[in-house]
């Protein structure tokens, strides 16, 4: 039965590519346009934003999660914090702790299984997303500044007045589910905040050496991550 | 450290007209310096290369889809730019709507939101309906409705899918009438 269905599925592939190669309308211009459109636009981003926006930006997010332990955002989040720290704290960590989308699921179901509130978990998992500083540099860069900060700013305040909302819909339902749980343990944290305080400096004196050389407009402009450089 | 101080300077007096090349070198000089490190400095490395092995195999796809679905600012591809205007054009409700739910339903892969709606914007696409799609759609996806669905069950999941939809179609709307 396996067996037959893998051929199925061969076949549906092989049915799907005749279709597509017997009526793409190769010819015509639009298509060609298209073709050469796609490869224009991977070298303008090539070109333009690489270098000077996302590679910096890609050091900065690997030094965030290694620099920042999880745990020590995560203890934050439950349910023996207090509301405005919690509420607080979910809306910016995704800056904080996730890339990307699929990083966030895994950490929302952690967090809300071991007893995180209801409000904070919805603020944590929305703004997660929406506020990596990734995200939120190729946008400004990109779309330009207005939208850029349009969306950094209505994403926290999005994830606070969801989470509030989340948790007052379902007030009667989070008490009895906080019950049940067993409770929240922080973990320990692996080292002093000194140290962190430390490691962060060093890496802003690293990013500013790199860019001690060029002051580049383009970059200055919409980089906002960057700005206190230059 | 000094060393990468030096090598950045020198390659910035040398070249003084391509900062670019100044600005490759520091980036070389601090990933050699990183390699050779031990502890938290290898893996500030490390976990920069896991997200670059992440994030631009998909960013450089996302873009070249952009670019042949949607083209280049003032360039049009394979969709007419009629239809993103019929959708999307302008700071109506509606077209506000229309972005705010098909960007909750809508996958978008780390960060491709951004070449995408580039290519919308370029083709049409108003301001307030642009924020509208970039507040719904990356927190929100099918595949991630269902696991959230899993989590907590049918009737929060529905309650937080349709606060985000309703909020981001108001926002957009408003920021279309203040700066559109």
């Amino acid at each position: 039965m396996t067996e037959r269905l893998k051929q199925l599925k061969i076949l549906g592939i092989m049915l799907a590519v005749f279709i597509a190669a017997y009526f793409i309308p190769f010819q015509s211009a639009r298509f060609k346009g298209g073709v050469l459109e796609a490869f224009y636009m991977l070298q303008d981003y090539a070109r333009l934003h690489v270098l000077l926006c996302l590679v910096p930006a890609l050091f900065i997010a690997g030094a965030v999660s290694v620099f920042i332990s999880s745990a020590s955002v995560m203890k934050y989040l439950g349910p023996s914090a207090k509301k405005v720290v919690a509420y607080g704290v979910a809306s910016v960590s995704g800056a904080i702790l996730a890339v990307c989308s699929c990083t966030i699921l895994p950490l929302f179901s952690g967090i809300y299984k071991r007893g995180a509130g209801l409000g904070p978990g919805i603020a944590f998992l929305y703004s997660g997303p929406a506020i990596n500083i990734l995200a939120i540099v190729m946008t400004a860069r990109i779309l330009g500044l207005q939208i850029g900060i349009a969306r950094a700013v209505g994403a926290v305040v999005f994830s606070i007045v969801i989470g509030v909302i989340m948790q007052m819909l379902f007030h009667k339902e989070e008490l009895e589910r906080q019950k049940q749980v067993a409770g929240f343990e922080g973990a320990a944290e692996a080292r002093p905040l000194w140290q962190t305080v430390i490691y962060f400096a060093l890496m802003i004196l690293i990013l500013i050496f790199l860019n001690w050389a060029k002051p580049n407009s383009a970059t200055a402009s919409g980089f906002m991550a960057w700005a206190y450089q230059y | 450290m000094l060393a990468i101080t030096v090598g950045v300077v020198v390659a910035g007096l040398a070249f003084p007209s391509q900062p670019l090349i100044a600005f490759v070198s520091g980036l070389i000089l601090i990933s050699l310096f990183l390699a050779f490190e031990k502890g938290e400095l290898n893996d500030w490395l490390g976990s920069t290369w896991d997200f670059t092995k992440l994030i631009i195999p998909l960013l450089f796809l996302g873009v070249m889809v952009a670019g042949a679905l949607l083209g280049r600012p003032g360039h049009e591809a394979w969709m007419p730019s009629r239809w993103i205007e019929m959708a999307v054009g302008g700071n109506s409700i509606w077209a506000n709507l229309f972005a705010s739910i098909s960007g909750a339903f809508m996958y978008f892969a780390t960060l491709t939101e951004v070449p995408i709606l580039q290519g919308l914007l370029g083709s049409g696409m108003g301001k307030g309906p642009a924020l509208a799609l970039l507040l719904s759609g990356p927190a929100l996806s099918l595949p991630s409705m269902l696991v959230i669905n899993t989590v907590l069950g049918f009737k929060k999941t529905a309650t937080f899918v349709s606060l985000v939809v309703v909020m981001s179609t108001i926002t957009g709307y408003m920021f279309g009438v203040f700066f559109g």
